[in-house]
This record gives structure tokens, C-alpha cells and sequence, in this order.
């Protein structure tokens, strides 16, 4: 698309097609955003249009904002057309002298990667979110194309801007206008009670003068810094963080590990510094070319093992595209908890090794294969067999307990339970001698089999309360009708765990009140549960 | 990249690896205790403290015991995949692995199964493959050598060997045999919570899962099951074994080629359970078809030792089934 073409972005509004932005040369020729297509078009027949994406537009945003964390952890997108960067502590690292605060190098530092980008930027700096807003949208660039609030300048710099930096509504604007009220510098010196008396007596047909004036004051105050202003980062804030730059960007798998493991070494000193460990560990890998690649880690336990950590990043790294080459590799931590150092190679302390030990291997295993895939068994107290036990992940059941939780809450069964349990239960056809008896024959997966001997009934009533106890164990078991368990052996001498669902009516009322509880009535089922040893 | 994760499947350096076990029995033997830091002591897992009231016998060998047994695992593996290895019985070896059932115990070397090795068990038919599993799961509660109070097994690390049993296979696998059940595990003398699950979507994943256990200290023993085991990393897993002295046991397809660098390959077949103490016509304790088709250290050629042995529920361990050669008169006799 030729750049010096007038060129806008159109989109639906209730008053039909309406320009929702236009590029330089449009703007040039009088294209505002806001009008209506048909009368721009009326005025200026040769603007090309295509259609505005605003979906797409965030997304891009938001992948902008994350690309930002190259010059401060928190930041985020700020309305439909900003990102706001927390640069406390940051700006320092951009100096070219020790004696620069670096804001100045930061900005540029900005721009010129934003240009290469093909991004026209707007930067701004200046000591609250709400005075950098204003600055960045309304503010005249002295030279290049950023404006410094120094420190403690805010209400000197915002003073001339028009009222409309303070991120009020539209009418509010009107209303300051008709008030006279075209700066924020006006707002300064006024006696706030008069300026709310005022305010009321101009809207007093509408009910929300009071709020309307609350807002612009509001505004005014975070603006200047005399009332806090929250801000939600786009990211979880860490407290520790490890960066590294590089002046030319890394395109070796060899530079990159060698960079992951000063990282990794520099974060863990920190951590052991502080004496906490983290549980998640992201690594972002900044390329030249202005997009990113984000690698997460979680271990099960805490920990500050630097080695460790850089194995577990390693694995994930390996299939990593570096594309034109890494400028910036960042390291944080969250999930910080305390870790006290703890005395090592003393053989009397076996569980903790032990313990140190399977937190690693769990947290490799999982790393590589998925934490869905590397489990732990909980017991859980339920009758229903299935229900009794529960597939946790390894990485997230805390070690500690297992064992304490198996001897309290694993049920102590009389009959014999499988060792390998299908589930869900596979049908099987059955012949039995009598209806209710145990099976004589069973065709499990398309083979017959001639059972022998068989051991049961061992009869589960089904957990009526699952119905009503959405987190009851054996919720969405499906296990609503009765259940006669047999364990049997077969000719050759392999052992099944088979089950019968549902009572034949003969049981039924032998069983009395129960049978009205069944809930599903008719043919009772065969099933292939388990295989016994 | 380290050393040791490497793809399971990727070319190795094996003579190297071969040459830095072989290093610590030619020097001396102050020169091997250092060594041993990097090896997971293996008999109760611990070295005794010093204050601490002596072991009872049989729970935790002493120090010197375990350094003598560390030389014999060296002295084992030194000639690796050459010819039979050339240790006395004499030795006392760290761990009592053992299948319980003294006559089965004396097919093998040492009369115990080899800690420091890679097994195999593989089912006689496809039907078999759940007698696989189970046989397998019986040698892990040997290895942990829990539940010998009775009762129930108890999970405490002092009773038994510290340490996880990690069972790794395909989650294709998983659907075919049923998952692990821990209720069931409890029966069989393991506790589930000593029991670290790992379903892969590929036996590429399996064959690195195990090499990772392995090579933890956190594993008392690695089982993983696959239809079949190519060279390498059978090779790879047998030398992580020797290395760390952690036992691993291969399940493999019955029809499958047999499994390279193993110490044992069992052959499992199911056999009509035992007679029910109480039931007749219940089934009773469960009875396998144990063939030891190969041993490293043991006479090649002859013909393949091979019993019916049963599981006690009770006392946790294999006997030999008595009853086999009159079975037919029982069966008569009952009817």
C-alpha cells in the first residue's frame, strides 16, 4: 500500500460507515477520524479504504505491550491506541554516562526500534501514567519525537495542553469549554468548591454534574500525582528478574545457553540473597526483529537451584526459532516463597535428599512431557471404584503429604481390588448359569473366555448423592445403578474383575425400596473393570 | 548440552561412558570411595549415621558392606557385553532383591536379581501381557521390601527402601492394560503414593522418562513397557543402570525380538491360581509360569530353568507353587 496515498480505515458506527483512522497524507488532505465516510469521500473521491480490524488491532497492541518488557517489566495496553511502561528503576540501565538518568536514551532507544518497525511513535515521559498520557497524545515534541516531564515538572509541563489530555468523556471537555476552561493550566488556580458549584448550575437539567466534575478532578489529581492512580500490568509482576542485553544480537544455540546459564546464575544469587526459592520461571527471549518468544517453567517444589532451573529452560529453548537473533534475554520468578539454605551431603538426612531428589526428577519429567502426563495416585474415600482414586499431577501434589494422605484416607477394602483398572468400564457379553449367578462365559475385546472359578457377589450400591453434591467424588461416574462385583478366573488362568449393572427384578424386590432408586431400569449390563493379578 | 540428556535415540558415545565406569576399578581403592559420591548408595539408600543405634540385621547393611558391593557391581560391569562376568558368591552384595521363593532364587548369580541391571519380563502370549505386568509390579514391592509388618504395607521410608517406583509407559498402552489402581496396589504390598505415574504419547518419551528416573537418585526402581526396545537405548538404559545402581525392569511384547544388555529376561505365562483356602470354587493366590530364559552369569545353553511360583498376599513374597504336580487329583477330588 503506497504510504503517500491518502489511505483510511473504515468502520461501522450507528451513523453508518464512519473513518476510524487515517495515515499522514489523508490527514494532510483534511481526513478526520470520526467523520462520516460518505462525506469524506464527498470531499476527497480518490481515498482508498479498507475495512478497520479492531480485534485485531488489540491483539497487535497486546503483542506490542509484551514486546515492551524489554524496557520495564509492568507495563500494558492503555486504551485503544497506547502501551504504558513502568520505567522506575529501569531508565538507568539505557545511560550512556554514569551521571544520565537514561530517560533520554531510553526514549530514543524507543523510537528508533519502534521506526525500524515501520511504527510511528508517539513517546512520552513523565512522573504519573495519567501526566505521560497526556503528554504522549497532546504534547509538541521539542526535537525527535518525545516529550520529558522532568521530575517533578508535571504540572509545568501539562499546563498549557488542551483539557482534553486528561482522559475525560467528551462532554465533559464541552463543558470545561463552555466554563471558559481550555488548558489544564486554568484548572490550577481554581477553588475547587466554586469550580463544583459552577459545574452544577451548567448541568442541572442532567443528574451527573456532580459526577462529571468528580471525574475531571479526579483526572486532574492522578494526572499531578496528588492522588494514586492503580494500574493492572499485562503480566504478573516479579520481584525477581535477571536481564542480560547484547550488543550483537545472539544466533547460536551455544551463545543462547551460555547467556541462559549467566542468567540463570544471576537470579538464583538473587534468590539465595533474599533466602526464597520461586516455583515458575519464565524466560522471554527478545529477537532483533521486534518479536518474542516466552518460555515457562514450573517446578514443584521452590527452589533456587540454578542448574536445575537451566535445565529445565534448556529442554524447552531446544526447539527455539532465534529468527534474525536474540538482542535481550530476560529471567523472573513468581510463586516466590521462603527457602532457608539448607546444610547439604550429610548422609543421616536421606528423606530430604530424597525429597530434593523427586522434586527434581518430577519437575524434569514434567517439563518435557507435559504435566498432565506424569501423575501421582490419591486415594480418595469413595466406594465407587472408580472414584476411589484420583490421577493428580505430579507437579502440583505436594510431596509432603502423599504419604500421610494414603495411610489416613485410603479405604481398606475386604475384597479384592485390580491392579490395572479400565476406565470407563468396557461392555462384555456374558453368559451365566443362572441370571443372577456369576458368569460362565464372557466375551471381552471379540475373544471368549471360559471362566473356571469365580469369587462374589461383592454388591456396591450406587452414590445416590452424587446427583445432588456436584463435587462429590463420584459425580459424573455414571455409576447410578447397582453394581454386583465378581472377581473370576479364566481357563487359562488370567483374572477379571467384571461387574453387573442393575438388579434383575427377581433382586429387585428382594432388595425392596431400593429397586425405585435404580435409576435406570431394564437389562442389567455386564462390564470388564479391572485385571487382577 | 549436558551429557546425560541427550535423545534417547541419538548415536552415543558409549565407549566413553564404558570408560569412565572402568576407570574406578583400575585405581585404587581410596580413589573408588570418592567416586562413590556420585552413586546413589544403594542399600537402605543411606549410609548410617554415625551416632545412631546399630541396624538391625538385614535392614541396613553397614558402610563397609555397601562399598564392597559397589566394587562388585564395578567388578561386574567392567567387561560389559563380553562374556560372562567373574564375581564370587562370597561377596555380599547391598541389596537383598530377591523373589522370596529360595528355589527360583537359585537360578540366578548371587542367588538375588542384579540391582544394577536392566530386565526384562516378557508375557509367553499376548493374553499373558497382564501376568507381565503384574510379575513386574510384584519385583518393584520386593525391591521397596515394604510391608513386612503385616497388615498393610507401610509407606514409612524406615521399614523399606527409600524411594519411588516409577512406572513409565505409552498412554497407548495404558487404554489397552487399564490404568494403575491404587487400591489394588496397596493389596499387592506397594503403596501408591511411593508410585510415580508417567503416560508419554510416544516410546521415544518412554525410553528418555526412564533414562531420566534412572539417573535421579529419587527412583528405587524404573519399570517402562513397550512392544520392543531398539539397541541403543537398551544399551543406553543398561549402562544407566550400572552407573546408578537402580534397577529397571522392561515389559515388552511377547512377540517381540528380545530386548539387548539385559541382566535377566523372564518369561511370564498365567497358571491357574492356587486353591482358595475357604472357596473352592474361588480363585486363590495368584500362580505365574515362571521361565528365566537368559542370566548374565549363569550357563549358557541348557535349558531354561522354569517354575510355577505364587503370590503370598500375606508375607509379601513368591513361593513355589506345591500343589502343581497333584492338581489334576485335587481337582478330581473336589468334584
Amino acid at each position: 500500500m503506497p504510504a503517500d496515498r491518502p489511505l483510511a480505515l473504515v468502520m461501522h458506527s450507528t451513523h453508518g460507515l464512519e473513518i476510524a483512522a487515517a495515515n499522514e497524507a489523508a490527514r494532510a488532505l483534511g481526513v478526520r477520524a470520526g467523520a462520516g465516510l460518505a462525506d469524506t469521500r464527498a470531499a476527497l473521491p480518490e481515498l482508498l479504504t479498507l475495512p478497520a480490524d479492531r480485534a485485531r488491532e488489540r491483539d497487535d497492541l497486546a503483542r506490542l505491550a509484551r514486546w515492551c518488557g524489554r524496557y520495564g517489566p509492568t507495563r500494558n495496553v492503555d486504551g485503544e491506541d497506547g502501551i504504558w511502561i513502568d520505567i522506575t528503576g529501569v531508565a538507568h540501565l539505557f545511560a550512556a554516562q554514569p551521571d544520565d538518568d537514561g530517560e533520554q536514551a531510553l526514549l530514543a532507544d524507543l523510537s528508533q526500534r519502534f521506526s525500524r518497525l515501520c511504527l510511528t511513535v508517539r513517546a512520552a515521559c513523565a512522573d504519573t501514567l495519567g501526566a505521560a498520557s497526556a503528554l504522549a497524545r497532546f504534547g509538541t515534541p521539542p526535537e525527535g519525537s518525545f516529550v520529558i516531564a522532568p521530575s517533578g515538572g508535571t504540572s509545568h509541563a501539562l499546563a498549557p495542553l488542551p483539557v482534553a489530555a486528561l482522559r475525560i468523556g467528551a462532554d465533559d471537555v464541552r463543558l470545561l469549554e463552555r466554563l471558559g476552561l481550555r488548558r489544564i493550566g486554568q484548572l490550577y488556580g481554581l477553588p475547587r468548591v466554586a469550580l463544583e458549584r459552577r459545574f452544577r448550575a451548567l448541568s442541572r437539567r442532567e443528574p451527573s454534574g456532580a459526577e462529571a466534575i468528580a471525574t475531571v478532578l479526579l483526572r486532574l489529581d492522578q494526572a499531578l500525582g496528588q492522588y494514586s492512580e492503580p494500574r493492572a500490568p499485562l503480566v504478573e509482576q516479579s520481584t525477581f528478574s535477571a536481564r542480560l542485553p547484547f550488543s550483537d544480537p545472539l544466533l547460536t544455540a551455544a551463545g543462547i545457553e551460555a547467556a541462559l546459564e549467566r542468567l540463570c546464575s544471576d537470579l538464583a544469587g538473587a534468590l539465595a540473597e533474599a533466602a526464597v526459592g520461586g516455583r515458575r520461571f519464565r524466560l522471554t527471549l527478545y529477537r532483533s526483529d521486534g518479536t518474542l518468544g516466552e518460555v515457562a517453567i514450573g517446578t514443584s517444589a521452590s527452589c533456587r537451584d540454578d542448574a536445575h532451573i537451566r535445565r529445565l529452560l534448556l529442554e524447552k529453548i531446544a526447539t527455539f526459532d532465534a529468527g534474525f537473533g536474540i538482542d535481550l534475554m530476560t529471567l523472573e520468578t513468581s510463586e516466590v516463597t521462603r527457602l532457608d539454605a539448607h546444610q547439604q551431603a550429610l548422609d543421616a538426612d536421606v528423606a530430604g535428599t530424597h525429597a530434593r531428589a523427586t522434586a527434581r526428577l518430577v519437575d524434569r519429567l514434567s517439563g518435557r512431557l507435559g504435566k498432565g502426563r506424569v501423575m501421582r495416585l490419591l486415594p480418595r474415600a469413595s466406594h465407587i471404584p472408580e472414584a476411589a482414586q484420583k490421577r493428580a499431577p505430579a507437579i502440583s501434589a505436594a510431596p509432603a503429604k502423599l504419604p500421610a494422605q494414603s495411610e489416613e484416607a485410603a479405604p481398606t477394602f475386604e475384597g479384592r481390588r485390580p491392579a490395572f483398572l479400565l476406565d470407563p468400564p468396557e461392555p462384555i457379553e456374558v453368559l451365566a448359569a443362572i441370571p443372577e449367578g456369576a458368569p460362565a462365559l464372557i466375551v471381552w475385546r471379540r475373544v471368549r473366555r471360559r471362566i473356571v472359578r469365580a469369587e462374589g457377589p461383592e454388591r456396591l450400591a450406587p452414590a445416590w448423592w452424587a446427583a445432588y453434591v456436584p463435587r462429590a467424588p463420584e459425580a459424573g461416574s455414571g455409576a447410578a445403578r447397582t453394581r454386583d462385583y465378581y472377581l473370576i478366573e479364566e481357563a487359562g488362568g488370567a483374572r477379571y474383575w467384571v461387574f453387573r449393572a442393575g438388579l434383575y427384578d427377581k433382586e429387585r424386590d428382594e432388595e425392596g425400596d431400593e429397586g425405585s432408586d435404580d435409576l435406570s431400569a431394564g437389562v442389567p449390563r455386564w462390564f470388564m473393570h479391572g485385571l487382577v493379578p | 548440552m549436558d551429557k546425560e540428556h541427550r535423545d534417547p535415540l541419538s548415536p552415543q558415545p558409549l565407549a566413553k561412558r564404558i570408560f569412565v565406569v572402568r576407570s574406578n576399578t583400575d585405581v585404587s581403592a581410596s580413589k573408588s570411595i570418592s567416586t562413590s559420591k556420585r552413586m546413589r548408595p544403594s542399600g537402605g539408600g543411606a549410609v548410617a549415621p554415625f551416632f545412631a543405634p546399630p541396624p538391625a540385621p538385614h535392614s541396613r547393611p553397614t558402610r563397609i558392606e555397601q562399598l564392597r558391593a559397589l566394587l562388585a557391581t564395578f567388578e561386574r560391569h567392567q567387561d560389559f557385553g563380553r562374556g560372562p562376568a567373574t564375581d564370587s558368591p562370597e561377596i555380599a552384595v547391598c541389596a537383598d532383591w530377591t523373589l522370596g521363593a529360595p528355589e527360583v532364587d537359585g537360578w540366578l548369580p548371587d542367588r538375588q536379581l542384579d540391582v544394577a541391571s536392566l530386565g526384562e519380563i516378557k508375557p509367553e502370549t499376548y493374553n499373558d501381557a497382564s501376568a507381565a505386568l503384574a510379575f513386574a509390579l510384584l519385583l518393584a514391592a520386593r525391591r521397596l521390601g515394604m510391608g513386612w509388618t503385616g497388615g498393610r504395607p507401610s509407606s514409612a521410608s524406615s521399614t523399606g527402601r527409600p524411594g519411588l517406583v516409577v512406572w513409565c509407559w505409552p498412554h497407548r498402552l495404558a487404554r489397552e492394560n487399564g490404568g494403575l489402581y491404587g487400591p489394588g496396589l496397596v493389596r499387592l504390598g506397594l503403596d501408591p503414593a511411593r508410585l510415580l505415574l508417567v503416560e508419554t504419547a510416544t516410546p521415544a518419551e518412554t525410553l528418555w522418562a526412564m533414562e531420566e528416573s534412572i539417573n535421579s537418585e529419587a527412583a528405587a526402581i524404573v519399570i517402562g513397557c513397550l512392544d520392543a526396545v531398539p539397541l541403543t537405548p537398551a544399551r543406553r538404559l543398561a549402562l544407566a543402570t550400572a552407573t546408578h545402581c537402580t534397577p529397571a525392569l522392561m515389559v515388552t511384547a511377547a512377540r517381540s525380538p528380545p530386548t539387548a544388555a539385559t541382566f535377566a529376561r523372564w518369561r511370564i505365562a498365567t497358571a491357574a491360581s492356587a486353591p482358595h483356602p475357604f472357596d473352592p470354587a474361588a480363585p486363590g493366590d495368584p500362580r505365574f509360569k515362571l521361565t528365566l530364559e537368559r542370566c548374565r552369569g549363569t550357563a549358557v545353553g541348557g535349558v531354561a530353568p522354569s517354575s510355577v511360583v505364587e503370590w503370598n498376599y500375606d508375607a509379601y513374597r513368591f513361593r513355589l507353587a506345591a500343589d502343581v504336580g497333584d492338581r489334576a487329583s485335587a481337582a478330581a477330588s473336589r468334584a
